[in-house]
């Protein structure tokens, strides 16, 4: 007879599966539709990119110590980092806005990306974290 | 060629009326000057046009297609007043994303371009940013193009080299141009118009600036 555990590593799983698939699904959507946007999806992470990474292993870490069933939990964590990016960039990088405005992209559009793109990174990190944890 | 149609514009801010009867229309091949006064509401009126500013009301198309934010799919370009290209980027890279690929020869044979292309922004002077900022804009995909203030922190030599670059872009683009040096604008424009008390008024000789107020005839 399963444990609980095993239950709820299962769900973390699939959780984890339909959420790569969703941000792959964009990317490729993106990347079907416009020729240049991998490029600004990259200048526009770039500033962005190490704070959202430390928000990745700080929830790693969390996850480390109290065992893979908080991986959803911990999710919230790495919310809290796109929340607090977005109002980071906000109020400190708004003029650049313009520039991606001008190449005929939304704002809104472009934090989409990114953090498509961002957990996509954090999914793969943790899928090899758990395998190195086995 | 395309028309750009700007019609009945109402802003408010905290119940004073900024723009409450504003009409215009720009088709491709014409520079549009729109002069006012500080505060008039110029900037405003270019950043509804553009859709990064919410109007209480306002209608703008483009050959009768309404459209809800100009720059989707590069219909429009604006140049806003401050500096908006994004540090640590070579000038080159970010060029590719916003030049025309049928005006990439032309702007690669700026010399502001050549001396610049391998550059950072933090790397040019104020006014050298300026100049690439609005040369980049003008050589934008978009149909129609918005300037604010393209005269403003340029050298005079800088801002005559301007004026022949955007009757140029104005033969395949529509251009809306505003800024505080008048006479560059009534220079490079085909039509002026004036926004005074929230309202457009079409100027069809330069004196009607007087008599409106915003020159003093002095």
């Amino acid at each position: 007879m399963p444990d609980c555990s095993f239950y709820a590593i299962s769900i973390y799983r699939l959780r984890l599966a339909i959420v790569h698939l969703l941000a792959i699904h964009s990317i490729l959507l993106a990347i079907h539709s416009m020729s240049d946007i991998r490029k600004l999806i990259w200048y526009f992470y770039k500033p962005i990119f190490l704070w959202n990474l430390a928000f990745s292993f700080a929830c790693l870490w969390l996850i480390g110590i109290n065992g893979v069933k908080v991986a959803g939990l911990v999710f919230f964590f790495k919310l809290i980092g796109y929340a607090s990016t977005t109002y980071l960039q906000s109020y400190t990088a708004k003029n650049v806005y313009m520039y991606y405005r001008n190449a005929g992209y939304s704002i809104r559009r472009m934090y989409a990306y990114v953090y498509a793109v961002d957990i996509a990174i954090y999914s793969a990190m943790l899928a090899t974290f758990i395998l190195i944890k086995r | 060629m395309k028309t750009l149609k700007v019609d009945s514009v109402q802003l408010e801010f905290d119940g004073r009326k900024i723009l409450q009867s504003v009409y215009l229309n720009c088709t491709q091949g014409e520079v549009i000057g729109l002069l006012g006064r500080n505060g008039c509401g110029k900037s405003s009126l270019l950043k509804i046009i553009f859709g990064t500013l919410e109007a209480n009301y306002r209608y703008v198309s483009i050959d009768d297609q309404f459209i809800h934010k100009g720059y989707h799919n590069n219909r429009i370009a604006y140049l806003p007043q401050h500096n908006y290209l994004p540090a640590g980027i070579e000038i080159e890279k970010l060029a590719k994303q916003i030049v025309d690929p049928q005006s990439w020869a032309e702007f690669t044979a700026l010399p502001l371009f050549q001396r610049n292309a391998g550059k950072k922004i933090h790397e040019l002077s104020g006014g050298e940013l300026r100049q690439l900022e609005t040369m980049l804009i003008i050589h934008s995909r978009a149909d129609f193009i918005l300037l604010d203030e393209p005269f403003t922190h340029i050298s005079p030599i800088q801002a005559e080299e301007f004026k022949p670059v955007i009757r140029a872009c104005a033969k395949r683009k529509g251009i809306i141009v505003t800024d505080h040096q008048y006479y560059n604008i009534l220079e490079v424009s085909d039509k002026v118009i004036l926004l005074a008390d929230g309202v457009t008024k079409h100027i069809n000789d330069n004196s009607e600036l007087i008599t409106y107020g915003y020159l003093s005839g002095k």
